[in-house]
């Protein structure tokens, strides 16, 4: 017989990898929902058991093919399982132990690198969505699909930037 | 000393240590647990605090793998790392001897 899984969407903003780890934990502990699987843009899917405290921690890493055995092998030895990935972010969790390691980051320069990390790809997409933008205000023929097409990427535009404010702050909080 | 020595310092007390054990080859877990008893408990790196040293001084040619065995990789100094460390712990001498030479009017005055 299989399992009973739950599937709920729910979007995420790059800010928010702190929440999604609460999120992710106090539905383990309190509906007994654990993660099973991750896709993009945010389709979790739980498999269905008994309550029970975990940890989840989230990590942002581009990995090459050759980079993710090795990667994941350092997290496994250090007592983390590893659930699965989203947009380069790296979901790891495990069973709450009083007295164990409940961190993947133990100092906060090496959690500011994380967010670092997190900052080209958002500045990248913004370039794009910008060009884009730009070079639409010069179309040719004004029509309704085009007049909405311009208000949907720019409110993408301005979501990123905000995204982009958000992150360097929390880069300066943590190297304060 | 020179600049590209210079530049890296100081480290912070995660890279300290990190470096430290890699005086001899080891890899990731095994810095883990060479960490933790050179700090007596002080320092436990998690393993993203660990894998982005491991890229970041690997980046700036401060470690280099010297082995890889069931996707464990193992790492060491090089001479460019054996340097920094050098430069880091003769200042953390003065700083330590400063320091205790100051601790001892410090518990006179601190506490009335």
């Amino acid at each position: 017989m299989q399992a009973e899984t739950r599937r709920i969407f729910r979007w995420f903003w790059p800010w928010q990898d702190e929440q999604e780890e609460s999120w992710l934990s106090s539905l383990a502990s309190q509906r007994g929902l654990h993660l099973a699987s991750i896709a993009p843009p945010g389709i979790y899917t739980f498999c269905v058991g008994e309550p029970r405290p975990v940890i989840y921690r989230l990590d942002y890493q581009y990995l090459k093919g050759q980079d993710r055995p090795t990667y994941l092998q350092l997290f496994r030895d250090a007592g983390w399982e590893y659930v699965g990935q989203m947009s380069n972010w790296q979901y790891f969790r495990r069973a709450e132990v009083a007295g164990e390691d409940h961190e993947i980051f133990t100092d906060s320069a090496s959690k500011a690198e994380k967010y670092r990390r997190v900052l080209p790809f958002l500045v990248l997409i913004s370039i794009v969505l910008g060009t884009q933008l730009n070079s639409s205000l010069y179309g040719r023929w004004p029509s309704l699909g085009l007049e909405v097409t311009r208000f949907l990427l720019f409110c993408v535009l301005m979501l990123l930037v905000y995204s982009l404010i958000r992150i360097a702050q929390r880069i300066r909080q943590l190297t304060r | 000393m020179t600049d590209k020595v210079l530049k890296h310092l100081p480290l912070t007390e995660a890279t300290y240590y990190i470096m430290l054990a890699l005086i001899e080859p080891l890899h990731g877990y095994g810095v883990m647990q060479k960490v933790e008893q050179l700090s007596q408990g002080a320092v436990r790196p998690g393993p993203g605090t660990l894998y982005g040293a491991f890229t970041t001084l690997e980046k700036q040619g401060l470690i280099v793998m010297v082995a890889e065995e069931e996707r464990r990789k193992s790492y060491t100094l090089t001479p460019l790392g054996r340097q920094v460390l050098l430069a880091q712990i003769s200042r953390l001498h003065v700083m330590s001897a400063r320091g205790s030479e100051a601790a001892g009017g410090l518990k006179s005055t601190g506490t009335k």
